[in-house]
This record gives structure tokens, C-alpha cells and sequence, in this order.
């Protein structure tokens, strides 16, 4: 075979470098954009994954203020749950309650959930509402208390107060689907 | 000569002849020729660069890492063994034609085809408005071979060792004339050429040398059949460069004085060849103490190349310079490809590198993704997420009454709490004396939890003289605007 003369292996040469640029101007601009979402969502699950692997001093902070949860159900089973929950540790700290009250639903802003709130009006000495305050935490419908109201009979002298009853009015939330 | 080179002022000239490498350094010092070192070596189980070491022109550490050391600029000599000389007559005319006729003239002459000779070749003023041309052309393969073993010596030159001799002869020798014959006595030949004005303008070689013609006559010589043989071939040879009985051109034997060089001159005037001796001068030189009028006749090769070298080296016929040009272009074109070996080596990996880290993020995001979106993983973030988002809200009502309740609150008597979030936390009560108070509300702002405890009211009740006072304050986030659900 005839061997080629510079200008062939220059035309030649140009002509490979035109085809390779046209490879990589056609197809690089899409490899490129798939390696960028790539590592976009890398870093996304990356992250995902970083959240869930918090350290163990932030992890024994947030048990100890929410030993236990669980996912919220939609309203009308949530919301007997819940009740049923609550009024057991209003029984079991001693309270004597009204009958517990619902109040409307609200979707409040920035929460994934809607907020089922409970009214419960009764009476305990303070004791038994501490004890009730206490092991509040072991609801796991619970999202928190959103008012407490404890009233002491004011025509009872202090040093009579102790064995007492105070007036206690809490609401409690909790999350329903 | 390439355009700017400068003429040195020392030379190193080295040589293999009669079966022994020889090198010697003359130095120009104040129009004199000074002999500075000589150095001699028997070829057997000797190499070029071997010889080079020897000199101190490479050490075995130079030949690995090829560092050169500093010295005077090298030349060296080929054999003229190898070399033919062809003379032709051309009309005089401009350079360029005379090498096109050259070049014609030789293709018609040479036994090989033109590629495989490399031709040098000379012009000299003639007769009758020509141009008398000499013609010498040897294998490319022989002086590649050539150009291959002396690359230790770094020549810068390399020329015909029969133009060294003449150089020699006409600079240091004695019976010195425009144009003659010379005759070079080596160990196993001799080397004949015609000299014209100091230029060599045909040689030839017979294979007779000293070691035949000393063996047949020892110290003495007499006349034998080799000697005779001698003298015909001589006298052959003689003719066919162009002599004859009478010629002008006399013939000389370069000598080193001795009796039997002497005598081998006066045999061949009996055989009907008239030569003469011609012995060097060493008058002419600064030489060492060591060096006299035979080591200046064993040197006479190396000292002549060394002389032009040292004068004018573009008069030469130069039979190298395009293969030593072709070997610095192959170099140029080597180190282009080692560059652009290099470069392209470099993109390769630069690619392998890219397409590794492509295939590696794409790799790694289907496998992350993939895990981030197993439902038990989604489960878990979503629980993650839920137990955040309660903790958030969730105050720790018991925590703000240890805090409400810490110190020494003599006198205090808390008659109701209200906590509402997004509201102030609203604590009445009653104290003995304003001071009490105060210091129930210092004690309140000492707490970690608690900000702005403020005294919103107090007064003295007028039945039981207590003071009955309201505070407020905000719990952490709680209390804020916005916090409730």
C-alpha cells in the first residue's frame, strides 16, 4: 500500500480531531448533564442519609424528650387513640376529668401534618398532676401540650394547700393524617 | 562549519589507524601549534567509546546518565580505506548546477545506487575554464556504523583521515611543495594521494604496509620480491592518479626518520619510482618533553585533523554532515514524539480519568439512590423526620416548673399558672414584702429557660397585707409568636 504524504496525514489527522469533537460536542453535552443530576442526587442522598446518621449525644437528646411516637393515622382513628391514651394517664395519675374534648382541626403552616387538639378540664392535688406531667411523654400519639392552666383554691391558706386539689385545664395535640 | 560556529582555540582529534586508536589535544596559543596531550591505544578488544573513557572525554557514569563533562571540541578521522576518489572535469559554473552535475556525474560512477552512498565532493581551478572536481564517496552504511560508534567522542567533526595527513605534511613536514604525491606507510597498508595545495585531491590505498615490507627487510631493507611487488603497485597507482616519469609532482614518503622507511625510498628509486622522504619538523611545535619526531609521525593524522579543525574545517570533504544532520533531525523528530507520546498519554489518562470518575457518580448515585428510596429507609427518615418535628413542639412542662419553682423563694405563694404557646407564661401569687418578689423574679431570670420575667402586677391586699402579684415570662421557643399548633 502507497504510504501517505504529510498533507494526506494532515488532512487526515484534521479530519479525526473533527469527527472526535463532533463525538464529544454531541454526546459530551448529555454525558455532562447526566453526570451533573448524577451528582446531584449523590449529594441529595447523601444528605438523606447523613440526617438519619445523627450523633449519638443529639440522638439521646431528642429520646429523651420523645421516647417514643408513632406515625399518625388518619383522623378517626387517631383521634380515639389518642383520647383513649390520654384518658388512661389521667386515670392512672389520679385525675378526675371532665369528659375530654375535641377541638376542631387545624392544618397550621410548615407541618407536614394536620393538629387534632384534645381540651380536658379536671382536678388532682399536684402531686398527681406532676406524676400526669411526667409520664405525658409516654403517649406516643402526643405531639405536645399546647396550654396548662393549674389553679389553686385561693381561700385555702398555704399551709393547707398541700393536700389540696388544684384545678387543672390542659390541651394536648396530636398529628392526624 | 555551521553559520556561527566559532573556530576553537584547542581540539581533540582522535583516530583508528594501524590497528591502535590515537587521540591528541593541540591547542592555538599565539600562532603557535601546541601539542597538549597524546594518547594511544591498541584497537584490539577496544571500542570507540571505550577509548573515549580512556580519554576522559566520557566516564562509565557519563555513559549511563550521558552527562557531558567539559572539554575541548572533538574530531575524528575515518579511514580512507573505505573511501573512493573519483576526479571529473565539469565547465565552471554557478554552485548550484556543479552540484547537479556532480550529482549526475557520481550516479554514472558509483557501483551503488545513490541512496545507499553518501558523496562529498571539492572543486579546484583547472585549465581551459574548467573545473577540476574530486569526487569522494563511501557506503552510507558505513559511515552511519561510523557516526554510531565514535557518538561517545561527541565529534563535532569528522573528517577523511587522508586529509589530516596532508594537512600534516604540508604544516610540519619537511620537503614540502604546491602539489606531490604522498605516500603514508601504515602497519599493514599504504595510503597514496595526491596533495594540491594542500588539499587532497585523489588517494588511493595498497594493501602492502610496514609489517610486509619491514618483514622482508628488518632494519635494513633490501630488495625482495614484496618490495618489488610494492613498487609496481605503487607505481600502478601512481599512474592512475595521474603520474608519470616526468611529472612535476614529486612523490614523498612521510617518515619518522627512521632507516627503514629510508630505505624502503631508496628501493623504490631503484624500481623507477623517485620518491623522497619527508620527516617531520618538530621545531614547528610546542610539543611535551616526551614528544619528538616519532611520536609527531605516529600523530601525524590526528595532528593534521586537529589542525583544520582549527582553521578552516568548511574546506574539507565532509561525508558526514547529512547523515549527522539526519541524526539530529530524528533526534528533534524523537523528541517531538516523546512529546507528543507524552501529551497523548496524558489526554488518555485524563480521559480514563474522567470516564472514571462519570462511571464511578453515576455508579455510586444509583446505588445511594437506590438506598434512599427503599421503603424501610423512607420509613425511617419519615419517623426521623415525624420525631423532629414533634420534639420541636413539644415543651417540657415540668422542666419549666423545676425552673419556676428553683431558689430560695421564701414568702412565695403561687396561686395559678398559665402556659399557652404563643402566649407569655402567666404566674399570681402572693409574697410577705416587695422584696420577696423581687427576688422571686431574679430568681426566675436566673433560669435557663426562662427570659423577660416581668412584674406585670402588684398589690398589697389590704385584708391579709400581702403583696399579690402577677409575672409573666417567655419559655424558650414556646412562648414566641407562631409556636402554637
Amino acid at each position: 500500500m502507497r504510504k501517505l504524504n504529510i498533507r494526506e496525514k494532515r488532512v487526515l489527522l484534521l479530519g479525526a480531531a473533527t469527527a472526535v469533537a463532533l463525538f464529544v460536542f454531541t454526546y459530551g453535552s448529555k454525558g455532562y448533564d447526566r453526570w451533573t443530576e448524577a451528582r446531584a442526587t449523590l449529594v441529595s442522598a447523601k444528605r438523606k442519609v447523613a440526617d438519619v446518621e445523627m450523633d449519638r449525644s443529639r440522638q439521646a437528646a431528642l429520646a429523651s424528650v420523645v421516647p417514643v411516637c408513632e406515625a399518625p393515622q388518619a383522623e378517626d382513628k387517631q383521634k380515639f387513640l389518642f383520647r383513649d391514651r390520654l384518658h388512661e394517664q389521667l386515670k392512672k395519675a389520679g385525675i378526675n376529668t371532665e369528659p375530654l374534648q375535641f377541638l376542631p382541626v387545624k392544618k397550621p403552616k410548615g407541618v407536614a401534618y394536620k393538629v387534632l387538639k384534645i381540651k380536658c378540664k379536671g382536678k388532682g392535688k399536684l402531686d398527681q398532676v406532676l406524676d400526669f406531667l411526667s409520664g405525658l411523654n409516654e403517649n406516643q400519639y402526643l405531639v405536645g401540650v399546647e396550654e396548662l392552666r393549674i389553679q389553686c383554691d385561693t381561700k385555702d391558706p398555704p399551709e393547707q394547700r398541700k393536700n389540696k386539689e388544684v384545678e387543672i385545664d390542659v390541651t394536648v395535640s396530636t398529628f392526624v393524617k | 562549519m555551521s553559520k556561527g560556529e566559532r573556530t576553537p582555540h584547542s581540539v581533540i582529534a582522535a583516530t583508528k589507524e594501524d590497528a591502535r586508536f590515537r587521540a591528541i589535544e593541540v591547542r592555538r596559543l599565539d600562532g603557535h601549534v601546541e601539542v597538549v596531550w597524546t594518547r594511544s591505544a591498541p584497537a584490539e578488544n577496544q571500542t570507540w567509546s571505550g577509548f573515549a573513557a580512556e580519554c576522559g572525554l566520557t566516564s562509565d557514569a557519563d555513559r549511563r546518565n550521558r552527562v557531558s563533562k567539559r572539554h575541548s571540541p572533538t574530531v575524528v578521522g575515518l579511514d580512507s580505506t573505505g573511501v573512493a576518489f573519483y576526479r571529473i572535469s565539469a565547465p565552471t559554473v554557478d554552485d548550484h548546477e556543479m552540484a547537479a552535475i556532480v550529482r549526475m556525474q557520481a550516479e554514472s560512477l558509483l557501483p551503488l545506487p545513490p541512496d545507499q552512498i553518501e558523496v562529498a565532493w571539492r572543486t579546484s581551478p583547472s585549465h581551459n575554464g574548467n573545473m577540476d572536481i574530486t569526487i569522494a564517496a563511501v557506503r552510507k552504511e558505513h559511515v552511519q556504523k561510523f557516526v554510531g560508534n565514535v557518538r561517545d567522542f561527541r565529534p563535532r567533526h569528522i573528517f577523511l583521515s587522508c586529509e589530516g595527513m596532508a594537512k600534516a605534511w604540508q604544516e610540519f613536514f619537511a620537503e614540502r611543495e604546491r602539489e606531490a604525491f604522498l605516500v603514508s606507510l601504515g602497519e599493514e597498508n599504504a595510503q597514496v594521494c595526491l596533495v594540491q595545495n594542500g588539499l587532497v585531491t585523489r588517494a588511493g590505498v595498497l594493501d602492502v604496509g610496514m609489517a610486509g615490507l619491514a618483514a622482508s627487510g628488518g632494519e635494513t631493507v633490501r630488495p625482495t620480491e614484496t618490495l618489488d611487488r610494492f613498487a609496481q603497485d605503487l607505481r600502478i597507482l601512481l599512474s592512475s592518479l595521474g603520474w608519470d616519469e616526468t611529472s612535476s609532482r614529486p612523490v614523498f614518503v612521510l617518515s619518522d626518520g627512521g632507516q627503514v622507511i629510508q630505505g624502503i625510498v631508496e628501493m623504490l628509486g631503484a624500481a623507477g619510482v623517485p620518491a623522497r622522504v619527508s620527516v617531520p619538523l618538530i621545531e614547528r611545535l610546542k610539543t611535551p618533553a616526551d614528544f619528538g619526531i616519532s611520536e609527531a609521525y605516529e600523530y601525524r593524522t590526528s595532528l593534521g585533523l586537529a589542525l583544520i579543525a582549527l582553521e578552516k574545517p568548511s574546506a574539507t570533504l565532509n561525508l558526514f554532515d547529512r547523515v549527522l544532520e539526519e541524526q539530529e533531525q530524528k533526534k528533534a523528530a524523537s523528541a517531538w514524539r516523546s512529546v507528543i507520546l507524552a501529551g497523548a498519554a496524558a489526554v488518555v489518562m485524563l480521559i480514563a480519568l474522567l470516564l472514571t470518575a462519570y462511571f464511578t457518580d453515576i455508579a455510586s448515585a444509583r446505588r445511594w439512590d437506590e438506598l434512599v428510596k427503599q421503603p424501610d429507609f423512607q420509613a425511617l427518615l419519615q419517623q426521623q423526620a415525624l420525631v423532629k418535628t414533634v420534639a420541636r413542639h413539644r415543651p417540657d412542662l415540668l422542666e419549666m416548673l423545676t425552673e419556676i419553682n428553683a431558689g430560695q423563694n421564701d414568702g412565695i405563694v403561687l396561686d395559678s399558672m398559665h402556659f399557652k404557646k404563643g402566649q407569655t407564661v402567666t404566674l399570681t401569687g402572693r409574697a410577705d414584702n416587695p422584696e420577696q418578689m423581687w427576688k422571686f423574679q431574679a430568681n426566675l431570670r436566673e433560669q435557663k429557660g426562662i427570659k423577660d420575667a416581668e412584674i406585670a402586677n402588684a398589690a398589697r391586699d389590704a385584708k391579709t397585707k400581702k403583696i399579690k402579684f402577677t409575672i409573666t415570662l417567655d419559655y424558650k421557643e414556646f412562648t414566641k409568636k407562631g409556636a402554637a399548633l
